[in-house]
C-alpha cells in the first residue's frame, strides 16, 4: 500500500514536471509579453526594461530553472495583470470564492444525485423512474451556462426575485450554485440508478431479504453501501472540478473566482498566473484520482491497488 | 413523457429478438435504433439542425450582416421570426450561420481528435511495452487537466481564427478516442483471428487496417457521436467567453454574449441562440446515446 502510494506520488511529480515544461515552453515561444496588451504603445527601451524586470531577457532554460526553483517554494512570481500581487496572493484571494460556490454546488449535486438515483432505482419502470430519467437526460445534455441563462431569464428578468449577476450576498450565490450543480447531479443520479439496480439483484441482498431484514435496513446497510463503491470514482472527481471554478458560470455571473481569473489571464498573456493556475489544477486533479483509488481499495477489500493502477 | 417510456423494455430481450430474426449486424443495429424513441427524436433534431445550418445560405440569401434599420431590436414578428439585434440584423439569419459554424467546427474537431487519437491508441495497444508506457503517460498528463483549460490556453497562445479553434479543441479532446482504441487493440491483439492472420504471414499494418480497425469501429463511432455535442459545447463556450474570435461570421456563443447587455428587455437576443446551443447538444447527445445502445447493447448505462 505505502509503496503503491509512493510510486503514484512519484509519477504525479514527474507528470507535473513534464506539464510545467510544456506550458512554460508554449507560453514563451509566442511573440509578445506582459507589455503587449497595454493601451499605450511602449518604446523599445521600455520594453527592454520590462523584459529585464521580469527576467525575460535571460535564456529560456535559465528562465525555466528559475521558475522551477521558485515553484518548489510555492513562489510563482508576480502576476502581470495586477503587478502589486504575487500569483499566490491572487490565488489565495480568488480561490476561496470558487471553493465556497463550488463546494456548496458539489455537495448539492452529490446529495441530490444520490437521492434521485436511489429513488429511481427503487421505483424502477414506474412514472417516478421515467420522470427522473427524463430530467437527468435534460440536465446532463444542457450546458451549464445555458441552464444559467434560462434561470436568469426566469428569476431575474421575469420574476425579479434575484439579481442577474454580481457577487454581493447569498442571493447572488443561488443561481451560480444551481447552474453548476444541476448537470453534475443528473450525472450522479444516472450512475447511482444503474449501480443500485445492479446491487439490488445481488445474492447478498436476496439473502438479507430472505433472513427477514426490514427494507430500510437493506437499503442503507446493503444496497447503498455497496452501490457507493463504484460511485466513488464518479463522485469524487466532481469535487475538485467544481472547486476550481466553472469558468463559464463564473464569467456569466461575474463572480471574482479562480475560473474567471484564468480567462482574463489568457486574454492578457499573464504567463505566471497561467502557469500557477494550471499547476494548481493538475495537482488537485491528480491527487483526487490518487485518493479515489486509495479509498476504493479501503472501502472494498476485494480490490487490490495494483489492479486499479491501469 | 411518452418518449421516456420507450426505455422500459430490457435491452437484453431486444437483443435476442433482433438476433432471432437473422440478418446482418447492421440490420440488427438499425432495428434496435428504430425501436428507441429518444434516439429517433435525436435523429430528427439533428436532421433539422443540419438543414438549418447547412441551408443557411438559402435561408439568408443576403448573408448575416444585412441590416433592417427600420426594425432595430425588433421582437419576433412575421417579418423577422426570431426578431432582430441591436443593429437590425435578423436573428434567424445569424443563428442559422452560427449553427453552420458550430457544426463545421464540431465535425472538424472530431476529425483532428481522431487523427491524433487513433494512430496513437492503435500503436500503444498493438506494440505495448515502452511505446505503450509513453503514450499512456501522455494520456495521463492530458487527463490531469480539464479540456477547456487546454483549449483556452492553446487559443491564448496561437492566433485566433476558426482553424485554430478546431486545432485547440481537437488537441483537447483526442484522449477519449485514443484510450478507447488502445483498450480495444489490447484485447484484439490476443484474439484468434488476429493470431491466424499473423500466422499466415500478414504484415502488421495490413492486420491493423484490415482486421483490427474494423473490429474497433463500433467504439470509434460511439466516441465520435458523443464527441460532437462536446465539441459544439466547447465551441459555444469559447465564443461565449470571447476567445478565438476574429471571423465576421456569427457564432452561437458570441450571439449569447452580445445579447446579454440587452437581456432585461430584449430577451430574444439571448434566449434564441442559447436555446439553439441547447437543442444542438441535446439532439446529438440523444442520437449518440441511441447509436451506442443500438451498436453495443451491453454497454447501456440506464
Amino acid at each position: 500500500m505505502l509503496g503503491y502510494i509512493a510510486r503514484r506520488l512519484f509519477w504525479i511529480l514527474t507528470a507535473l514536471l513534464v506539464l510545467s515544461v510544456f506550458t512554460f515552453a508554449l507560453a514563451h515561444t509566442v511573440p509578445g509579453g506582459p507589455y503587449s496588451y497595454g493601451e499605450i504603445p511602449l518604446s523599445e527601451a521600455q520594453k527592454a526594461m520590462f523584459r529585464k524586470q521580469y527576467g525575460l531577457d535571460r535564456p529560456l532554460w535559465e528562465q525555466y530553472l528559475t521558475f522551477l526553483r521558485n515553484a518548489v517554494r510555492l513562489d510563482f512570481g508576480v502576476s502581470y495583470q495586477s503587478p502589486r500581487e504575487t500569483v499566490v496572493e491572487v490565488i489565495s484571494r480568488t480561490w476561496p470564492v470558487s471553493i465556497k460556490i463550488g463546494g456548496i454546488a458539489a455537495f448539492l449535486a452529490i446529495t441530490l444525485g444520490l437521492s434521485l438515483g436511489l429513488l429511481a432505482a427503487y421505483n424502477q419502470n414506474t412514472w417516478i423512474d421515467y420522470v427522473v430519467t427524463f430530467l437527468t437526460t435534460l440536465t446532463i445534455t444542457t450546458p451549464s451556462f445555458i441552464v444559467a441563462i434560462g434561470m436568469i431569464f426566469l428569476f431575474a428578468v421575469r420574476l425579479h426575485w434575484l439579481p442577474t449577476s454580481g457577487w454581493a450576498g447569498p442571493e447572488t450565490w443561488i443561481m451560480p450554485i444551481l447552474a453548476m450543480a444541476l448537470g453534475a447531479s443528473g450525472y450522479v443520479a444516472r450512475y447511482t440508478r444503474a449501480t443500485a439496480l445492479d446491487v439490488m439483484q445481488a445474492d447478498y441482498v436476496r439473502t438479507a431479504r430472505a433472513k427477514g431484514l426490514t427494507e430500510p435496513l437493506i437499503a442503507t446497510r446493503h444496497v447503498l453501501r455497496n452501490a457507493l463503491i463504484p460511485l466513488l470514482t464518479i463522485v469524487l472527481p466532481i469535487i475538485p472540478g467544481m472547486m476550481t471554478g466553472t469558468i463559464f458560470v463564473e464569467s456569466l455571473f461575474r463572480i471574482p473566482g479562480l475560473g474567471s481569473w484564468f480567462v482574463s489571464s489568457s486574454f492578457k498573456r499573464d504567463y505566471p498566473m497561467i502557469l500557477g493556475i494550471t499547476m494548481l489544477w493538475a495537482v488537485l486533479i491528480s491527487v483526487t484520482y490518487l485518493v479515489t483509488d486509495i479509498l476504493y481499495a479501503v472501502v472494498d477489500p476485494r480490490v487490490r491497488l495494483e489492479d486499479v493502477q491501469e | 413523457m411518452s418518449s421516456a417510456t420507450s426505455e422500459a423494455p430490457a435491452p437484453a430481450v431486444q437483443f435476442v429478438q433482433a438476433r432471432g430474426r437473422s440478418g446482418s449486424m447492421w440490420r440488427d443495429v438499425f432495428n434496435r435504433f428504430k425501436r428507441n424513441k429518444l434516439a429517433i427524436v435525436g435523429l430528427a433534431l439533428v436532421i433539422g439542425i443540419c438543414i438549418l445550418g447547412f441551408g443557411a445560405p438559402i435561408i439568408a440569401p443576403e448573408g448575416f450582416n444585412e441590416q433592417d434599420l427600420g426594425n432595430i431590436l425588433a421582437m419576433p414578428s412575421w417579418e423577422h421570426p426570431l426578431g432582430t439585434d441591436y443593429l437590425g440584423r435578423d436573428m434567424l439569419d445569424r443563428i442559422a450561420y452560427g449553427t453552420r459554424t458550430s457544426l463545421i467546427v464540431a465535425i472538424l474537431t472530431q476529425g483532428v481528435a481522431l487523427a491524433i487519437g487513433l494512430p496513437l491508441g492503435a500503436v500503444a495497444g498493438w506494440r505495448g511495452g515502452t511505446t505503450d508506457w509513453f503514450i499512456t503517460r501522455t494520456i495521463d498528463i492530458f487527463s490531469a487537466l480539464p479540456w477547456y483549460l487546454i483549449a483556452i490556453y492553446l487559443i491564448s497562445v496561437i492566433q485566433p481564427g476558426m482553424r485554430n479553434i478546431v486545432i485547440a479543441l481537437g488537441i483537447a479532446s483526442w484522449v477519449g478516442p485514443c484510450r478507447l482504441v488502445r483498450g480495444q487493440f489490447f484485447s484484439l491483439r490476443q484474439q484468434e483471428f488476429i493470431l491466424s492472420a499473423t500466422a499466415i504471414g500478414a504484415s502488421s499494418s495490413r492486420i491493423i487496417r484490415r482486421h483490427a480497425m474494423p473490429n474497433a469501429l463500433t467504439p470509434i463511432i460511439i466516441s465520435v457521436a458523443m464527441g460532437i455535442p462536446a465539441a459544439v459545447f466547447g465551441e459555444a463556450g469559447l465564443s461565449f467567453l470571447g476567445l478565438g474570435l476574429s471571423p465576421p461570421t456569427p457564432r452561437l456563443g458570441q450571439l449569447v454574449q452580445e445579447g446579454l447587455a440587452y437581456f432585461m428587455v430584449f430577451w430574444h437576443m439571448v434566449l434564441f441562440p442559447a436555446g439553439m446551443i441547447a437543442l444542438i447538444v441535446l439532439g446529438f447527445t440523444l442520437l449518440g446515446d441511441g447509436l451506442r445502445d443500438a451498436l453495443d447493447p451491453r454497454q447501456t448505462i440506464r
